[in-house]
């Protein structure tokens, strides 16, 4: 019986399998990393219609972040400030400055000015902004540095197992209610450990890790 | 293959490039947490793409969002001139007018504690200290700006001493000269302002009599022998 397949196949089916094993270890890490938001959403920082920058108002002139994020300790969002905030300094300061003009348009026009949304979790997450910075979560936590940033970017990527980092181990990143928006505030890991345990357990914080928590 | 040494190392080498790039890729963070690695931090203006898109966008009305319901894009009907928003204290107009018909009112309509001051404090730092600075002299860091400069009134001049405190609180409400109103700052939160500024313009002429006995005798070694009913600050 003459030998149907050429010696060379004998291998094959090994060469074939362990192509296979690379190809699935690619794939595998490819979207645990690229179709996820640690890739797909760290680092958005789209142009806005208004050259806001953080970096002067919020770390030079040292403005509290709620004198403009107004409602961020009452409501469910965070608002953008009203252009009365805005024109409450800027009636008087820079008032000829082009970078204002949207700013005193709206002010006429009584039109808003249409801010682009940078982070956005996905409309069935219900995140309430109060709960979080009422009991010790810093704006720093979820948006890094935003004092420092001239323009705003999306710093952390808010995905769901990221969320879960904190409401699993809430003593690593909780801090004092005074503390939440001084957004240069640092800790040794060990201080940390500390402080977060004793806020956790006088408080009696026990974040939600059922689904119903944050989708309903 | 066997014929194509070429070929064959091409092929893994490509392959080996491949894995490598992902591998760094994939344990980015691991790079980034244990080995202090960053690659190519990213910035990118365009919307970011939603992979699996399943009602991650969904019609319904949402904060701060443009609504697709009307036309001008509002989710919200401008309320009908006249209309009282929710929780406002209308049966009781001097607390939130600071008014008695026609006249201003004086006196704070809330209980002050200790623990309303301390939120009176927190909100006037928030809110009014930007201009009128944390001691209320007019020195914030906004009034030393071209525009505002020699506009910000201190609260210590004699003529806002004298105002009456629903004057002040509608001030903070509705603005004054200049200045813009803080509507979106609460009711109560308003006379804790009220009251905050009152106790900063009491601190001011308090006298060494004022502060309790333990602490006089502080005060009176750091500044060396004084005259004890002369104002603590002496300037204005």
């Amino acid at each position: 019986m003459p030998n149907i397949f050429p010696r060379w196949t004998n291998w094959l089916p090994l060469k074939v399998a362990l192509i296979i094993a690379i190809l699935g270890f690619l794939v595998v890490n490819g979207v645990t990393y690229y179709f996820t938001p640690k890739y797909t959403r760290v680092g958005y920082m789209p142009g806005q219609p208004v050259s806001f920058d953080h970096s002067l108002h919020a770390e030079q002139l040292g403005l509290d972040c709620r004198y403009c994020h107004t409602g961020v300790e009452k409501a469910s969002h965070s608002n953008v400030p009203t252009v009365q905030t805005c024109m409450a300094c800027h009636l008087h300061v820079q008032k000829q400055s082009a970078k204002l003009a949207p700013v005193r348009a709206a002010w006429e026009s009584g039109e808003p000015i249409r801010w682009v949304r940078i982070h956005q979790a996905p409309d069935y997450v219900y995140f309430n902004h109060a709960a979080h910075v009422n009991r010790g979560i810093s704006c720093q936590s979820c948006h890094g540095q935003v004092n420092h940033m001239t323009v705003v970017w999306h710093h952390e990527p808010q995905s769901m197992g990221w969320c879960l980092e904190c409401h699993r181990r809430p003593e690593n990143f909780i801090r004092d209610v005074n503390e939440v928006y001084n957004l240069n505030y640092t800790i040794s890991t060990e201080e940390q450990r500390i402080l977060g345990r004793k806020l956790v357990e006088e408080w009696g914080v026990q974040p939600p890790q059922n689904c119903a928590g944050c989708h309903r | 293959m066997k014929d194509f040494p070429t070929l064959k190392i091409a092929f893994t080498a490509i392959i080996a490039g491949i894995l490598l790039v992902v591998f760094i890729a994939g344990f980015r963070d691991v790079a980034a947490d244990y080995f202090g690695l960053r690659f190519g931090e990213r910035r990118f203006t365009k919307p970011p793409i939603e992979v699996f898109p399943d009602m991650d966008r969904q019609l319904k009305v949402k904060t701060q969002h443009p609504s697709a319901i009307f036309t001008d894009g509002r989710a919200d009907r401008s309320p009908v001139a006249g209309t009282v928003p929710k929780g406002i204290p209308v049966d009781n107009p001097y607390l939130l007018t600071g008014r008695f018909g026609n006249r201003w009112g004086t006196g704070i309509p809330i209980e002050v504690t200790e623990q309303l001051l301390a939120r009176g404090q927190e909100r006037y730092n928030i809110n009014c200290a930007v201009c009128h600075g944390k001691a209320g002299l007019g020195n914030g860091v906004a009034a030393q700006y071209t525009g505002l400069a020699g506009v910000v009134a201190s609260l210590h001049q004699q003529r806002i001493i004298d105002q009456p405190d629903g004057q002040i609180y509608t001030t903070i409400y509705h603005g004054k000269g200049q200045m813009l109103g803080y509507p979106h700052i609460s009711v109560e939160d308003r006379w804790a302002i009220v009251a905050y500024v009152r106790a900063l313009q009491r601190a001011r002429m308090a006298t060494l009599r004022d502060v309790p006995p333990e602490i006089q005798q502080v005060l009176l070694t750091a500044r060396g022998p004084a005259e004890t009913d002369q104002p603590v600050n002496s300037n204005q």
